[in-house]
């Protein structure tokens, strides 16, 4: 759980590399690409969260080992 | 239909799709046999080459348990398709022991890989060769040439496209997350016999990834790797998001070069003498 801090770190790095990339493959004008990234982080942590948050869900509940 | 795809040599999906089968046919489809059976000749040169230093051992890397009939479609070599099969139905997995390996399997693997990203590239010239109106050319960079160039250095088929600012970010985030991914996993992603399928993502991101494994690949691990599964995920994303700058590269390329076109051979060339 230490651990967390640097996991997230990393997730967010990533994530900032995937939607810089996609942005620019979207939009073909730079000044356009570059005001969408913010709005399109925000949509990939979502996302992200809620897959998360349903693999969370199905490790406790359909996919449990116990 | 545009004016391009009206007056062009042949249907540019056709080409393409025949160019992914066997290299050059689709150029000569297109009325270039020339060409097409020099491509030939170099691509499946390339391919030959690796699968006589690597002795057609490159599918052995897998675990047993990783190998089955689709597993050479994760891989580069899935580029050059008649090759691939044949590499298959030759030398397969290999026989039911380990043995060692030849002395340059790792070149030969690596030639066999680009043989295929090649074939992609030559297949991207087909399909603009075909929607290209015969007896012109075009003044702007080939797409071709400038997907390869984006293979060779992420970024680089945008900066000759003019398009600085993409190519800066598109070399800071592919060869950004190679190295970052290198530094996390201590060179185990530079290795493809100990990370199959990462590595061939890897592959895509061409010389930064190629370079840190010249130097660094193969090395022993020595200590825990802490976070050596996020740095196999940098390595191979870093490789798959540079699939999308070829995408965008070739895209916007062929448009411009469809857009900017004048007869192949100047006014005074053609009068006779």
């Amino acid at each position: 759980m230490s651990d967390l801090p640097i996991h997230l770190l990393l997730f967010a790095l990533m994530g900032v590399g995937i939607v810089v990339l996609a942005s620019f493959y979207s939009e073909p004008e730079d000044c356009k690409a570059l005001a969408a990234i913010p709005r399109r982080f925000v949509a990939f942590v979502i996302g992200c969260g809620i897959v998360a948050l349903l693999l969370v869900l199905a490790q406790y509940t359909v996919a449990s080992v116990r | 239909m545009d004016a391009a795809q009206r007056t062009g040599r042949g249907d540019a999906n056709v080409a393409a799709a025949l160019t992914w089968v066997v290299p050059g046919a689709g150029h000569v489809y297109l009325g270039a046999p020339i060409f097409g059976i020099a491509a030939f000749l170099v691509v499946t040169g390339l391919y030959v080459l690796g699968i006589r230093l690597s002795g057609g051992m490159a599918f052995e890397f897998l675990q047993t348990d990783l190998r089955s009939l689709i597993a050479p479609v994760l891989t580069p070599e899935v580029g050059n398709l008649s090759a691939v099969i044949w590499h298959m139905r030759t030398y397969g997995f290999g026989p039911p022991f380990p043995r060692p390996w030849p002395e340059h399997i790792e070149l030969g693997t690596f030639l066999t890989a680009a043989s295929g990203v090649l074939n992609v590239c030559l297949a991207c010239k087909a399909h603009f060769d075909a929607r290209l109106p015969r007896g012109m050319r075009s003044t702007r960079p080939a797409p071709g040439l400038l997907v390869l160039a984006g293979w060779v250095l992420p970024g680089l088929g945008h900066w000759l496209q003019g398009r600085r600012l993409r190519g800066v970010l598109v070399f800071s985030c592919v060869a950004g997350f190679v190295a970052l991914g290198t530094a996390l996993a201590q060179g185990a992603n530079l290795d493809r016999e100990r990370h199959f399928y990462y590595w061939s993502a890897q592959f895509l991101a061409g010389s930064p990834a190629w370079i840190l494994e010249a130097f660094w690949g193969g090395e022993l691990v020595r200590s825990d790797l802490r976070y050596g599964d996020a740095g196999l995920a940098f390595g191979a994303v870093g490789g798959l998001l540079n699939i999308l700058a070829w995408l965008d590269v070739y895209g916007s390329g062929e448009r411009e070069a469809l857009a900017h076109l004048e007869p192949a051979e100047p006014p005074a060339a053609r009068v006779p003498a």
